[in-house]
């Protein structure tokens, strides 16, 4: 039987924008999802809950999405930066500038 | 690397008399000098300004100097007298002078600069948005009773209000105090709503965290380019996360610094370093710059 991932069940918040203006559940759904396969999955240390902001371009689409991810047993959030496309699917993965991080 | 003295870069302010009127760059260079050198550099007080006048003998050379030493944090002035030769050489000091009549009467001092208005709201903020750490939780509601106790006025942020509207509400309301319990990074902290960084402190100014004691107890806080941006904005002390701090025993840290400082009256300083001592597996996770001196 093979073991369930620590991060498997991690919760994924997808936050507002700063307007307040909250993503389609259908988008949050393959955020959580790409989220999950991407970063968590593949990651050795557990995490507690990501939390993820949308940086959208002048059309509103999809550019950025930056995950603080919060660790399980230390008070540290490793802050990720996700290029993705208009779909979401991954264009990069990088570790974020902590300046940059909004 | 040798840390910043608190007080050295403090404006010290040499007063026209009516022996002299002004006094040219030089000799107000070595009153300065004077001043800065063995009374500033020299005291634990943090200190906002200094007003010297300089008192002449009969044949009209200085004899001494009175400075009137506004303090940073609460509106006391220390007035010291120097006794100084010719050339403004210190010779003596005199901590417990408590100046002449004339002094008060003729110094016409201008009003001290507030440091910060006094605020209608609370005096302390502490809060954490990731309540469901029941560690977390309960060093929050801790320090909040130890404040409360101390006689101070104080909010408690939990879970969803700890977002970045409350924390930047407060945090540039000149409150005394500030502690955060949850997740962090070099460049900020994580709220309940996304991150407060560096580049938001960057914004507030010279003054606009002033006079807080901020203790951010999460992870890597204590670098930049959040250490330099909070001390840059006018922060009394911060204490952080120089490395990454463990859930569990750095909420006991937490606690402990309060408690010491807020009931025992400890200097801040000495109770960090007794508290990572007692609570923490490691020395050297935490950080504290500023004022390390008591917290009243």
């Amino acid at each position: 039987m093979k073991d369930k991932h620590a991060n498997a069940s991690v919760a994924i918040v997808v936050l507002p924008g700063p307007t307040g203006e909250t993503s389609a559940a259908a988008d949050r759904r393959r955020i959580q999802r790409l989220i999950r396969d991407r970063l968590l999955l593949t990651s050795k240390e557990p995490y507690r809950k990501v939390q993820v902001e949308v940086e959208r371009g002048p059309d509103g689409s999809p550019k950025v999405l930056v995950a603080s991810m919060l660790r399980a047993n230390t008070y540290t959030a490793d802050i990720v930066k996700v290029n993705v496309d208009a779909e979401y699917n991954v264009l990069s993965v990088e570790p974020s500038s902590p300046d940059s991080a909004s | 690397m040798k840390e910043k003295n608190v007080n050295e870069s403090v404006e010290i302010v040499v007063l026209p008399t009516a022996e002299r009127g002004a006094y040219g760059a030089r000799e107000t260079g070595k009153i300065q000098q004077s001043v800065m050198a063995k009374l500033l550099l020299a005291a634990k007080e943090p200190y906002h300004k200094v007003f010297v006048r300089v008192k002449h003998g009969p044949e009209g050379g200085p004899q001494a100097l009175h400075a009137y030493m506004l303090r940073a944090y609460t509106y006391t002035a220390d007035i010291v007298r120097v006794a100084v030769d010719a050339n403004y050489n210190v010779q003596s000091i005199d901590t417990s002078y408590a100046g002449e009549e004339e002094d008060y009467a003729e110094a016409a001092l201008p009003a001290p600069p507030s440091p910060s208005k006094p605020a209608p709201g609370p005096d302390m903020v502490f809060g954490t948005p990731v309540p469901e750490i029941a560690t977390a939780k309960a060093g929050v509601e801790y320090a909040c009773q130890v404040a409360k106790a101390a006689g101070y006025k104080v909010v408690k942020l939990l879970g969803k209000d700890a977002n970045q509207a409350n924390y930047k509400k407060y945090l540039s309301g000149h409150l005394k105090a500030f502690g955060n319990i949850g997740h962090g990074f070099t460049g900020g902290i994580v709220l309940a709503d996304g991150n407060l960084t560096a580049a938001w402190v960057s914004t507030l100014g010279k003054k606009g965290l002033s006079p807080e004691v901020i203790y951010f107890n999460s992870c890597q806080v204590f670098n930049p380019p959040l250490q330099p941006a909070i001390m840059g904005a006018g922060a009394r002390t911060f204490v952080g996360g120089k490395v990454n701090l463990l859930i569990g025993p750095s909420e006991e840290v937490f606690k402990c610094f309060w408690t010491k400082v807020l009931k025992t009256a400890e200097k801040m300083g000495t109770a960090l370093t007794t508290c990572e001592k007692q609570k923490y597996p490691v020395q050297g996770a935490h950080g504290i710059r500023g004022d390390l001196g008591k917290f009243k």
